[in-house]
């Protein structure tokens, strides 16, 4: 019974228990100095990017003392809203500050830049993460339901480090990617471990107070559980792919971008509606809803590997995924009555069906074969192909952690001169009347005649009844008047159409798709709108792979052509509020090219070990200065030991028994305590029993008459060659290694 | 025991040497013989008691009473017999006085009963003064808490002052005037227990525990038997008087420990399971105690751990705890632990 | 009125919640378990699929997997246990003291070796124990400390198989047939000398009988026996003096003992033990405890109405009026009541019943917890650490004394762990504490 207070209690019938009933008991103490560890691992390595080292070191003294404090505020009985409040305002009160300090002109004039940086970091990591950390603390130890929020803390640290490889961007987070790599380990493998690992790290954190055993014996099993899960969740069958709608497009972010649709300027060149596609139907949500991938991060959705050379002849290249022909009202929509030259399954290997081929519609005249592998990383409900693909093959998926499908493409790329499809009629005269009248339906609306006449009119007469010219008139109306932005959507209007066409002509590449095909369609030329990929070739720099991302989604109109076939019909505004296309990410490109050729390593094993992060030098510091304290601690050590031989005669006492109490420190015999010296001494009587009479000689010296140095000395020796004979040789060859038996001697 | 080879061979080597002249010249070996000799005849008569023994040598010579507490028949009166029968009167008093008296304490005794009256002599048609049973070198007062408050008053004041009051006369006592009082636990019907500022006046408490199975065993074997008890040598008045005034000369009590003792005082005082700390006059007593101890350990300096020994036998009947709380000895060894802490790692100092 | 309103809603809507609560104990997840599932299955199936996060997927996995694997495990544990406990023996004495802990017989399996699994104990009737398990070679063993008497037909335990994170746990219940006694504890052996001297502040009462020798002497007051009169003493002083039992301290004879039982009685019926077993209360006493038909002059009996009066908490002193009906009236000039040291209904009887005597009787009131450290707090740091920890009995008791003294009564305020009367000092730090 150690306390020493007796702080009122409850009715216990034991008087004598009282001061430990007042206490409220928390986990056992090693349970929290492992919590402590990983706590500090966990969020020391998230932060690790994000701050400075004056941060870095507040907040592992941050950690530490929110840990000891909340620890010591439970047992004390504090109350739960007192902990939350204060530790919420604690928090509060130190990002204020901290902001104050970084924003604030004079004091940074005061404490310099880089000084102000420090302050400011040091209050944040320091000040506003104890807050925090101090109530979760505190929470986690008086419900086991709060417990939930403190590993989620552990997790999250480690998963917001490792969230660079989101979205298949596998070459990221660099400093952990280029170590994989390079080692030609498979990233996904290594970060799958990653995790399992820190969910079995944060079961401790689930803990409370465990016998050792059966912590151990759990832990065990839960490491079999984790390696099990582990196994499985490596199969094929899972797919950790992204799972989006038409576009490459998650639902989440659909309704992200929604929310931030006034502020979208984000860096995509290219935008489109994403239509339910293949998912039946598509007349639920209007086409012009607005879907952007404008994170700061675009997403891979496909990689396209090109068997040949191949240049587009504007620079861009067309994916298509899917048709729209079938006029609904105010937009068109998906509808394979017609449009049988689109292919929309994907060849199964396993079934068995083999290569899938479109109808022939493409007049091999006017087209070149250009072959192409696609590996699509982002699931689609149709396959998404070069224009235009009149054959799929199946073909074995490389890695399928990574893709989702893979196939061969035979597509029919427009080759030769424009002028080559002049002077031919849009409709070709074997067509039904039922396919004319879907691929000319236009709204019922007259403005459209109107307009699409007004601008054919001044065509030179030369061409005036050849339909591409007019065609393009149309074309060259729209990119000279038309408007290129993401900021006016028209989804309110009941025609968005025709709200864009005649109203601001500021809209999207959906309106331009849109507004083409019927204006197209009324003069008519028969049309329809694809929706697919735009990549625009001429940012790039080569290479055999093409890297497709979520932010190229587009939409654009398609004219068909007798003798010709369909031809891609993309409108230009020459007017644009978007910014220049982000740069394609070169690394990422190749490496999952790589992948695609079933190289795990992306190509990359003959790089040179080029690690970022300087870990030797980390690794030769930590080193450096562990091996300085040894120095010292050892040096002290000798120093005490000597002490007793070259020391002044009237402190001999002290340092003769300092040293012998050092020796026997260094094996691991120290006092106790409140446990006297003499009691000590006789406690080790077995050991060096001449250690009594040194005892005695110290405390004669320090509190009686004080003694005879050389007698001092002459028991000093005894007790010395007392501790040779007793102890055995190997032991005391330990003792003179350890470095810190000093710090114990008492 | 102490382990310095002198005090060692001492202890061994002790000649039974007859008692010296009062004006004898002390030396620490001497001293320690006579109290080696008082230890002995009690050891001799007493079975299995060495501890309670010892603090009573402890009491007789740093100059203080004890009080025994225990249940009847646990060997109290036997102890404090042994221990009157040691002392040897050598005559130099200036008047005989016996050297053991016992008083049985009732509920009807009173004041004069002990300190003694006023007696009119026919003869020279004087009063004189009858001297009661309290002037002798050992008093046994036995059941001390049986009689009543004003009884144990006059008791008080004859073991504080070591003189008695009579009619407005004041009579010294002997200087070599020490009380062994026995009192049954309190729970006893019919007493009048000792308030605490009475308790305060006695250097120790001892509560005496049952005696070890082979103690026992002895007791029976040897009940009846008469004990050669004169073989051993006893020690005279002046000899014990000679050897308190040594000890309270020569054995030293260094600075740091009084710091010690007034520290202990200041957290027992501090600490919240106790109603009334011990007093100064408790921490003054503790110094001629702690010196006695060092001495019978062989030393000439007072040490941590004479203190952290006799800590709850000085102190543990002079506080008041909460109610509740039961054991004093726990609150003691709690709170000497720091004080006691400190004064090890000062000797470590340079 | 209101209260009574509030106690209904408060009465029906445990009455909704309790089978609710009953029911889930067989659910096997905790409310950790379902939330950390719920984060885990939201993690695994929809973030980590959009965002394509292996690690989060990875995490997410195990956790569910940890999660299931300890629904399956503490199922079948449970189960497990069901069936060994099927045939154990209740193994509890007959007889058991409040406040004393007691190991009873009985032991099941620690499901020592199963992994993950952990064992708790507990007892749902009778409520109010202190159940301490002792983890043995495999065993659990059991150590009770009742905290109120009581009479009970059978024991009921409750068995709690958990996982050691606290992902779900699993708890029945298992009832043994079996009689229960839980008396008072009797308290220390100083218990019945400050009883004593509580019950008679150190003089023998006049109409006591005479114990002991004649021995002491005192000055006479009304009511003493002439017999006792010391003529000799008188002619010499004028003084009239009075001869008195050896025996300082005598009890009061033939005194009529009335217990209420209330909220908080438990310390009190620890002192009614202790005066009717110890004979504080004379060789010709009687005693009624609050609800037992008839008042009794047997010890034995008096303490077992005590043991059973936990039942009649609600009647709150109704039995003192027919304690007056039963009991000669000028035997009530005698009358001690054991309170409790709690308000409630018992004190405006008890006052009530105390204008019709003629002389007010004695209340002995009891506490228990440590009467130590009553430091006043601020405002702040009330909000940070609340109120401090002070034993139920100890926080009505001023008002209780107040109410009781204001009325004439003699209170005498006992404290059951040290058997010592708490002194004036005392309760005026209980008041200034308030």
């Amino acid at each position: 019974m150690t306390a020493t207070t007796a702080n009122g209690l409850t009715g216990g019938a034991d008087p004598q228990r009282t001061d430990d009933a007042a206490k409220r008991p928390s986990e056992s103490r090693a349970v929290m100095g492992v919590k402590l560890l990983m706590a500090l691992a966990a969020l020391l390595f998230m932060l690790r990017p994000l701050t400075t080292t004056a941060g870095l070191v507040a907040a592992a003294t941050a950690i530490v003392a929110a840990f000891v404090v909340a620890r010591w505020a439970y047992t004390r009985g504090m109350r739960q809203p007192a902990a939350v409040v204060g530790g919420v305002a604690f928090s509060g009160l130190a990002w204020l500050l901290s902001n104050l300090v970084r924003d604030a002109g004079w004091l940074a004039g005061l404490l310099g830049v880089e000084g102000a940086i420090i302050a400011s970091d040091v209050l944040l990591f320091g000040g506003a993460l104890f807050g925090v950390l101090f109530t979760i603390r505190f929470l986690a130890q008086s419900g086991r339901l709060f417990t939930v929020i403190e590993a989620l803390l552990i997790v999250f640290s480690v998963v917001y480090t490792f969230s660079d490889h989101r979205h298949l961007r596998l070459n990221q987070p660099r400093f952990f990617s280029d170590w994989a790599l390079s080692n030609g380990i498979d990233p996904t493998v290594v970060l799958m471990g990653m995790g399992v690992t820190i969910m079995l790290l944060a079961l401790v954190m689930f803990m409370r107070r465990q016998g050792g055993l059966k912590a151990i014996l759990s832990m065990l099993f839960a490491i079999i559980v984790g390696v099990g899960v582990y196994l499985y969740i490596d199969d094929d069958k899972v797919q950790p792919a992204v799972l989006t709608n038409g576009l490459g497009l998650t639902s989440d972010e659909q309704s992200d971008n929604k929310d931030s649709q006034s502020n979208n300027d984000g860096q995509s060149d290219q935008n489109n509606d994403g239509p339910s596609g293949g998912n039946g139907g598509g007349d639920g949500d209007s086409p012009y809803k607005q879907n952007y991938d404008n994170s700061d991060k675009p997403k891979p959705v496909a990689v396209v590997a090109f068997h040949d050379d191949y240049e587009a002849p504007e620079g861009i290249l067309y994916f298509r995924q899917q048709v729209k022909s079938k006029f609904n009202e105010t937009h068109l929509a998906a509808d394979g009555t017609y449009d049988h030259d689109v292919i929309d399954v994907f060849p199964q290997a396993a079934s068995g069906s083999g290569p899938v081929a479109a109808a022939p519609s493409q007049n091999l005249d006017f087209h070149k074969k250009v072959p192409t592998s696609v590996y699509l990383i982002a699931q689609h409900p149709q396959p998404v192909a070069l224009t235009h693909a009149t054959e799929l093959k199946p073909l074995d998926n490389p890695n399928s952690r990574v893709f989702t499908a893979a196939y061969g493409v035979t597509s029919h790329v427009l080759a030769g001169d424009m002028r080559r499809l002049l002077g031919r009629p849009s409709v070709p005269d074997e067509w039904t009347d039922e396919q004319r009248a879907h691929y000319l339906a236009v709204p019922d609306d007259p403005r459209y005649e109107a307009l699409s006449d007004i601008l054919v009119r001044d065509l030179d007469p030369r061409f005036r009844d050849d339909q591409l010219m007019k065609a393009l008139v149309i074309k060259r109306y729209l990119e000279k008047e038309g408007y290129y932005t993401r900021t006016e959507t028209h989804t309110d209007e009941s025609d968005p159409t025709a709200s864009f066409l005649f109203g601001s002509l500021r809209g999207y590449c959906v309106h331009f798709a849109h507004s083409a095909a019927f204006l197209f369609r009324s003069q008519g030329i028969a049309s329809r709108v694809a929706v697919g990929y735009a990549v625009d070739t001429r940012k790039r720099s080569g290479g055999s792979n093409l890297l497709i991302y979520g932010s190229a989604a587009h939409a654009w109109p398609e004219i068909h052509i007798a003798g010709v076939g369909w031809v891609t019909f993309d409108i230009y505004p020459e007017q644009s509020d978007e910014p220049p296309t982000q740069v394609v990410d070169q690394d990422l490109e190749s490496l999952l090219g790589e992948m695609a050729r079933e190289d795990p390593t992306g190509g990359r094993a003959d790089d040179p070990n080029k690690s970022p992060f300087p870990w030797l030098t980390i690794l030769w510091s930590i080193i450096g200065l562990l091996g300085l304290l040894l120095l010292t601690s050892y040096g002290i050590k000798i120093w005490r030991r000597l002490k007793p031989r070259f020391g002044s005669d009237s402190g001999s006492h002290v340092w003769t028994l300092r040293a012998a109490l050092d020796r026997l420190a260094d094996v691991g015999i120290t006092r106790e305590h409140g446990e006297t010296r003499e009691r000590f001494a006789a406690r080790v009587a077995e050991t060096t029993p001449s250690l009594a009479a040194l005892t005695s000689a110290n405390l004669s010296g320090a509190l009686g008459r004080g003694t005879d140095p050389r007698e001092t000395s002459r028991i000093y020796d005894a007790v010395s060659s007392e501790f040779r004979d007793n102890v055995h040789w190997f032991r005391r060859l330990l003792g003179n290694l350890n470095p810190i038996g000093w710090a114990f001697t008492r | 025991m102490s382990t310095l080879p002198d005090a060692h061979d001492v202890a061994a080597v002790a000649p039974p040497t007859p008692s010296a002249g009062p004006s004898l010249s002390m030396t620490a070996d001497k001293a320690r013989e006579v109290t080696s000799r008082v230890q002995a005849w009690m050891s001799h008569n007493v079975m299995g008691r060495d501890d309670v023994i010892e603090l009573v040598l402890i009491a007789l010579f740093g100059d203080g009473h004890v009080l025994l507490e225990d249940y009847p028949g646990s060997g109290k009166t036997t102890l404090a017999n042994a221990l009157g029968n040691a002392i040897d009167d050598d005559g130099h008093a200036e008047d005989k006085l016996p050297e053991f008296r016992r008083m049985q304490f009732t509920p009807d005794l009173l004041p004069s009963d002990i300190t003694g009256v006023m007696m009119f002599d026919l003869e020279s048609n004087t009063f004189h003064f009858r001297r009661g049973p309290v002037f002798a070198y050992v008093v046994l007062v036995d059941e001390i808490n049986r009689t009543t408050p004003k009884v144990q008053a006059s008791l008080l004041e004859a073991m504080a002052e070591k003189q008695v009051t009579v009619d407005n006369e004041t009579h010294q006592l002997d200087d070599l005037f020490f009380v062994i009082a026995t009192q049954n636990p309190l729970d006893a019907v019919g007493t009048y227990p000792l308030p605490l500022a009475q308790l305060d006046r006695f250097l120790f408490k001892i509560k005496m525990r049952h005696i070890a199975r082979d103690a026992e065993l002895e007791v029976l074997a040897s009940w009846g038997k008469p004990r050669k008890a004169t073989d051993l040598p006893k020690a005279s008045r002046s000899e014990i008087l000679a050897t308190r005034r040594f000890i309270r000369e020569e054995i030293v009590v260094s600075p740091h420990i009084h710091v010690a003792l007034v520290d202990i005082a200041r957290a027992l005082r501090a600490d919240k399971r106790v109603i009334q700390g011990v007093s100064t006059r408790s921490l003054v007593l503790a110094i001629p105690a702690l010196q006695t101890l060092a001495l019978l350990r062989g030393r000439d300096y007072v040490s941590p751990e004479d203190i952290s020994d006799l800590a709850v036998p000085l102190w543990q009947h002079r506080m008041e705890l909460v109610p509740g709380i039961d054991d004093a000895s726990l609150v003691i060894s709690d709170c000497i632990k720091p004080p006691l802490e400190a004064l090890s790692r000062a000797t470590l100092r340079g | 009125m209101e209260a009574t309103l509030e106690k209904l809603r408060l009465s029906s809507l445990t009455r909704f919640i309790e089978p609710l609560r009953k029911a889930f104990d067989y659910v096997p997840l905790t409310p950790l378990g379902i939330v950390l599932g719920l984060v885990a299955w939201w993690g695994f199936f929809s973030f980590s699929e959009t965002h394509a996060d292996y690690v989060v997927r990875a995490t997410c996995a195990v956790a569910l997997g940890l999660i299931g694997l300890s629904v399956v495990l503490v199922g079948f544990g449970s189960l497990f246990l069901w069936w060994r406990t099927r045939e154990a023996e209740g193994g509890v004495p007959e007889t058991l003291a409040t406040g004393v802990e007691a190991e009873t017989s009985f032991s099941c399996s620690t499901l020592r070796f199963w992994p993950f699994l952990q064992v708790d104990l507990d007892w749902t009737d009778p409520t109010g124990m202190d159940v301490t398990s002792i983890r043995k070679r495999g065993r659990l063993q059991e150590r009770v400390t009742p905290r109120s008497r009581g009479r009970f037909t059978s024991v009921e335990r409750r068995f709690e198989v958990r996982d050691i994170f606290g992902f779900s746990a699993v708890r029945f219940r298992r009832r043994w047939e079996q009689p229960l006694r839980i008396a008072p504890t009797l308290g220390k052996a100083d218990m019945e000398l400050s009883v004593r001297r509580a019950s008679s502040d150190g003089y023998s009462h006049p109409a006591g009988q005479p114990q002991g020798e004649m021995v002491e002497m005192r000055r006479y007051v009304p009511g003493d026996p002439m017999r006792f009169i010391l003529w000799k003493s008188f002619a010499r002083s004028r003084r009239l003096m009075v001869r008195e039992p050896e025996r300082a301290i005598a009890p009061r004879p033939a005194m009529v003992g009335f217990f209420v039982a209330a909220r908080d009685d438990e310390p009190s019926a620890s002192t009614a033990r202790v005066f009717l077993e110890r004979g504080l209360l004379g060789s010709d006493f009687v005693f009624l405890a609050e609800g037992a038909p008839r008042a009794t002059n047997d010890r034995r009996d008096g303490v077992e109405q005590i043991i059973d009066s936990r039942k009649h908490r609600d009647t709150q002193a109704d039995s003192l009026t027919s304690l007056f009906r039963t009991v000669d009236r000028a035997r009530l000039d005698n009358l001690v009541i054991f309170a409790p040291p709690s308000r409630g209904p018992w004190l405006d009887k008890v006052l009530k019943a105390a204008r019709q005597l003629p002389l007010p009787p004695m209340v002995i009131v009891t506490v228990d917890g440590a009467v130590t450290n009553f430091e006043t707090r601020t405002r702040l740091s009330k909000f940070i650490w609340g109120e401090p920890p002070i034993d139920p009995t100890l926080t009505e008791v001023v008002d209780v004394v107040a109410a009781l003294e204001q009325s004439g009564m003699e209170v005498k305020v006992l404290h059951r762990q040290s058997g010592h009367r708490l002194h004036d000092q005392q309760l005026h730090a209980l008041r200034e504490r308030q």
